[in-house]
């Protein structure tokens, strides 16, 4: 058992890896009283990029998680006949969405499964986990039973140059040896200033494109990297938002076991967020908010509707838990009008009747 | 205090505490970069405050919740199996190691609330005033992380160990927390 000491000590251990300070603009240039034009045009500077991004159609798309019939054909393990060639693939411009149909795979370590599937502004995703995920897995915590142990990202190839420098650049990866993937020339090393500081491998799986395995072991993400093939897996979703007058700034996934994610969604250019939506394991895992409950029908579903300031609503009798969450300053009317626009898929326990997320996360 | 010397003081201070709750130094490094920019334009209100440093902390901790940081972040996560590796026993730091570990994969309020509680020694009245809930809130989500992490109270605190558990206290969970502390900053403004 552990005690509040070690927890000091380890807040310290964290504490020691914050850099150190290095100079702040305004005090390198501005000794004296601050010029409010030239502040404002820094401050500018550093949101304005972000910004218009988040304008765009979809800022940060995360996919989920199940993949149809169809589309298991090409799932992991069981790659499409004739579509293995790997491609680079395609970076969106700073004002469009991501590609969000997956267009690789990989084979999973022995025992484990595809977890989540994830598209953002740096590329895509699979993570790898144990395949039994119990009830109530908390996929943002991640516990025991439903942590990932294996990842495959493939940046995108060619990204617009990113202001903020969050692009891929191989030549900032701390690198702690050679290999070869696929007869290329690869190498293991830390990313810069990476939480975990885990190893990772690295390599180009196509001319100026990156990728990177993330596995318990070397050899594992050998294994792991020689197994990406070329694929198009549809990412299904059980919903489809569809806010009137507003476009997708922010959609976000959970890690995932089984069955189950979350969108974030917000209007664009709002500095508030707007509503969270949550389905399967990660909608078990959201509060349902605190006070009086209000019970409504929307769209011929039944939902319970709580909490004052940061309203959410439950659906009711779902076989599949779906939980929508507002931020706060949102209100009830605000929640019950994103209810009015949220498609549910026929049936939400049967995945062949979900949303192709690149279709209906436009 | 003028902004000046308050950022040649707090500076080093925030970007630990940054860290402990954001957890990717990097982040932690923008996330004050651009907090230490906002109060610098609003100095004039912040600095008369009884305590700038706690409401520029708080800054932090809002924006670090905050959507849009969440929406920028496109670094690989990094919760991947560290489980799944076998711990090096003959590492003396192997422990600590693990810990730090588990912290980065709390959900990011309880990270922040163990942070403000145990890193900063805050009081758990100005931590529920910056995140905008109760005190009994506060204290219900630092008994979740406790558990969670695994840490025994050499002296326990009656009130966490009433916490009524993961049932009882509905806000204090979520990844969809928001604080109600760009309210507060409009009131500097």
């Amino acid at each position: 058992m552990r005690t509040v000491h070690d927890l000091d000590d380890a807040f310290c251990a964290l504490a020691d890896t914050a850099p150190e300070p290095g100079p702040l603009p305004v005090l390198t240039t501005s000794s004296h009283a601050p010029e409010r034009g030239e502040t404002s045009r820094r401050i500018a500077q550093r949101w304005l990029a972000p910004t218009i991004a988040a304008v765009g159609t979809v800022a940060l798309v995360a996919g989920l998680v199940w993949v149809t019939a169809d589309s298991k054909s090409a799932g992991p393990g069981n790659g499409a006949a004739g579509a293995d060639q790997l491609q680079a693939l395609t970076a969106p411009a700073a004002d469009e969405a991501p590609d969000l149909t997956l267009r690789f795979t990989a084979t999973p370590p022995a025992g484990d499964t595809v977890t989540s599937y994830e598209f953002d502004r740096a590329g895509q995703v699979i993570d790898f986990g144990s395949a039994a995920a119990p009830p109530g897995c908390d996929p943002i915590s991640g516990t025991a039973s439903c942590r990932q142990v294996a990842q495959v990202r493939l940046y995108w190839a060619n990204p617009p140059k990113d202001p903020d420098e969050r692009n891929f650049n191989a030549a900032k990866v701390s690198r702690t040896g050679t290999a070869e993937v696929d007869g290329r020339a690869a190498f293991f090393g830390r990313m810069p200033h990476a939480a975990d500081g885990r190893e990772k491998l690295f390599w180009q799986y196509a001319p100026g494109a990156w990728a990177e395995a993330t596995a318990p072991s070397r050899a594992a993400e050998l294994a792991l990297a020689e197994s990406v093939r070329g694929a198009t897996v549809a990412v299904r979703i059980p919903l489809a938002p569809t806010m009137s007058g507003h476009r997708y700034a922010n959609v976000l996934s959970s890690q995932s076991s089984g069955a189950g994610g979350t969108l974030e969604i917000s209007s664009p250019g709002a500095r508030e967020g707007g509503f969270d939506v949550a389905w399967g394991n990660a909608a078990t895992a959201v509060p349902h908010g605190k006070g009086a409950a209000e019970d409504i029908t929307v769209n011929g579903r039944s939902w319970t509707i709580r909490g004052g300031e940061q309203p959410r609503a439950v659906l009711r009798g779902a076989t599949v838990p779906v939980v929508v969450s507002s931020y706060l300053g949102r209100s009830r009317a605000e929640l019950i009008a994103f209810l009015r626009g949220l498609r549910l898929a026929s049936d939400l326990g049967d995945p062949s009747t979900w949303y192709d997320a690149a279709q209906v996360l436009r | 205090m003028d902004f000046e010397a308050y950022a040649r003081r707090h500076h080093k201070a925030l970007l630990r505490f940054a860290v402990t709750v954001v957890g990717d130094p990097r982040l932690a490094e923008e996330i004050v970069q651009d907090v230490l920019l906002r109060a610098f334009q609003r100095w004039a209100s912040i600095g008369d405050l009884d305590h700038p440093h706690a409401y520029v902390r708080r800054m932090v901790v809002n924006e670090y919740l905050s959507w849009r940081r969440r929406w920028s972040r496109v670094e690989p996560r990094a919760h991947v199996g560290l489980e799944a590796t076998e711990p090096d026993q003959t590492e003396p730091h192997a422990e600590r190691d693990a810990l730090v570990t588990e912290i980065l994969r709390l959900p990011r309020r309880q990270r922040v609330v163990l942070a403000l509680r145990y890193f900063e020694d805050v009081h758990d009245a100005e931590i529920a005033r910056t995140l905008g809930c109760s005190q009994a809130t506060v204290r219900s989500i630092a008994a979740r992380a406790l558990a969670r992490l695994r840490i025994r109270m050499a002296d326990p605190d009656p009130a966490t160990a009433a916490d009524p558990g993961p049932a009882g206290d509905p806000q204090a969970d979520g990844a969809t927390f928001r604080t109600n502390f760009t309210t507060a900053e409009e009131a500097v403004r």
